[in-house]
């Protein structure tokens, strides 16, 4: 297990985007989600009978679950899932919009800091590279990919998915484009080390390399982790070529149309230097 | 401020209540900064915090000092119950020595700076003066108060590196090492596949690889490539040529023992501190020393 603590990308903006989603994740977490979670009752498995029955009811009803997903209705309307288990039945649920709810809660005060940890050290420097905008959309993709690839697995499931776990794998995905090689300072579990600067590639392809490997009976929805992930790298992929596709054919097509003076050539083996028209190095 | 918090987040929601919390001393403080120059208890006593250099405070830096002062401020509010709970398990101690290890740290860290400048001070570039101290304060003068910041100590060889060379260099420290860093996965394989007696002979054999290919890059090149990419050498002090491959790997072996046990690197990091020329243990047993050969860019 190696934890990620920062990268070495450089940073040109604040990382808004990043912030105000660790914002958003730790207010729900806090403020929305029952208070009982954030006493740790959860995370150690104490919690009274009321507390978990209460927490039940708040994950099937604000979580995504796959055999509603899968036909886009409410069981209370007469769709029936193949292992009902014991997961309470929420009436009159806007199941489409569960969707988006569940990847802004978290079952546990550890779920949310392992989840905000690697959304600050990978999910800025991809705010960095793809813009706000861009990394708003993969964000959100991700997190929709992530939760239908849990699905399309399980479709008869009735536990409910939470977590910002698909969405924060779509920014490693994106990573793994972005900057294989960028450094990592990272704290590795095994050795006793104080910590450790890796390549990107070091850290993030064991880590998808292990979701096969997670046990089934383990209430991990790693099939989210690897949809989120290739959702991310396949979203990250298509921004960065879109983007120099078209940046590449308006600098050539302003670099027709500009006039080049001799007197702007500074050194023999510098491309001439006109207004508008950024220097190739 | 504890009063209005109680009030706005029911009962047992205390992390959201700690952050409430958290936030409204990062308000008080910034914005008495921004305002007033100082907060009450300061106007009180007539001192003001003054920014270094300019005659107003800009609100990042206000913002920057709230939240400097903010965590020592939850942590003395949380100290009572956080301590009280120590005992109780694994996780309790943990907390319990964290919020005493802020606590402490935020006095030491006012008791012995030059200048009483705390973590606060430094984070936001600020001085806390008396009312009627001159308007603007100089860094002359605030380095005056401190002593003067100290030249790097010359050698015959050049200048000590900077601390912020030598923690480039251990960025770089892998970079051209590919089979350190997949023999680390290879690590971090085993762990992930619970085989933890494999993980640990891997992590020892991943030991005593680093450092045979430390020593063996030290004694011919003069330092890794980390080194290099910061502009920095690790040289002999006697004869100012790269170390022998004894002296590097006795060196290498002494840096191992410091980063093998985290405790101890505090250790090391103060012993490096206060020495003049940056030389810590592992340098004093191989006769080295590090030096900048950038020549001052």
């Amino acid at each position: 297990m190696a934890i990620p603590v920062r990268d070495d990308s450089p940073r040109r903006e604040v990382p808004w985007v990043v912030l105000t989603l660790i914002a958003v994740n730790v207010f729900v977490f806090l403020f929305l989600q029952p208070p009982a979670l954030q006493r740790g009752g959860a995370d150690t498995g104490h919690l009274t009978e009321e507390e978990s029955r209460e927490l039940a009811e708040h994950f099937s009803g604000w979580g995504a679950v796959p055999c509603e997903i899968k036909v886009m209705e409410s069981r209370a309307e007469g769709a029936r899932c193949t292992s009902d288990g014991d997961h309470p039945i929420i009436d009159r649920k806007p199941v489409p919009f569960t969707l988006l709810t569940s990847m802004f809660l978290h079952g546990g005060i550890l779920h949310l800091t392992v989840n905000m940890l690697f959304l600050w050290v990978f999910g800025a420097a991809v705010e960095g590279r793809l813009g706000p905008g861009g990394f708003a959309v993969l964000y959100l993709l991700g997190g929709v990919a992530g939760t239908l690839t849990y699905v399309a697995v399980n479709p008869g499931s009735a536990a409910p998915v939470v977590g910002a776990s698909g969405a924060v794998s779509a920014a490693m995905g994106a990573y793994l484009w972005i900057g294989p090689r960028r450094r990592i300072l990272s704290i590795v579990a095994p050795l006793p080390l104080a910590g450790l600067v890796l390549p990107a590639w070091a850290l993030i392809g064991p880590y998808a390399v292990s979701q096969f490997l997670t046990p089934d009976d383990a209430t991990i929805a790693w099939q989210a982790h690897v949809g989120g992930l290739v959702a991310g790298f396949v979203l990250a992929v298509l921004f960065t070529l879109g983007g120099s596709v078209a940046a590449r054919r308006r600098r050539r097509r302003e670099a027709a149309d500009a006039r080049i003076d001799p007197a702007s050539w500074t050194l023999p083996d510098r491309p001439p230097v006109t207004s508008g028209v950024r220097p190739q190095m | 401020m504890y009063f209005v918090v109680d009030r706005l987040v029911p009962e047992p929601r205390l992390i959201a209540r700690l952050l409430l919390t958290a936030v409204a001393v990062v308000a008080y403080e910034a914005l008495f900064c921004l305002y007033t120059r100082a907060t009450p208890g300061k106007l009180a006593t007539s001192l003001r915090v003054a920014p270094i250099d300019r005659y107003e405070i800009d609100p990042g830096a206000a913002i920057r000092r709230g939240i400097a002062v903010a965590y020592p401020t939850v942590a003395v509010l949380t100290l009572p119950a956080a301590v009280g709970s120590m005992s109780s398990s694994i996780g309790s101690l943990v907390v319990g020595g964290f919020a005493v290890a802020v606590v402490a740290g935020a006095f030491l860290s006012v008791a012995t700076a030059p200048a009483r400048r705390g973590l606060p001070d430094r984070v936001a570039d600020t001085i806390v003066v008396p009312y009627e101290a001159p308007q603007v304060i100089s860094r002359d003068s605030v380095d005056g108060l401190a002593g003067g910041t100290a030249a790097p100590f010359l050698t015959a060889w050049g200048p000590v590196a900077s601390r912020e060379a030598r923690r480039q260099g251990r960025a770089g420290r892998l970079d051209d090492s590919p089979a350190l860093v997949v023999l680390l996965v290879a690590v971090l394989f085993a762990w992930t596949l619970d085989r933890p007696a494999v993980a640990i002979a891997l992590a020892c054999l991943w030991a005593a690889a680093l450092v045979i290919d430390e020593a063996r890059k030290i004694a011919r090149d003069g330092g890794t490539a980390g080194h290099r990419a910061a502009g920095e050498a690790v040289l002999d002090e006697a004869t100012g040529e790269p170390p022998t491959f004894g002296a590097a790997l006795a060196r290498s072996a002494v840096l191992a023992v410091f980063w093998l046990f985290p405790p101890l690197v505090p250790v090391l990091v103060i012993w490096i501190r206060l020495s003049p020329k940056r030389r810590g243990p592992h340098d004093l047993v191989a006769g080295t020393i590090v030096i900048d050969t950038t020549g001052g860019r």
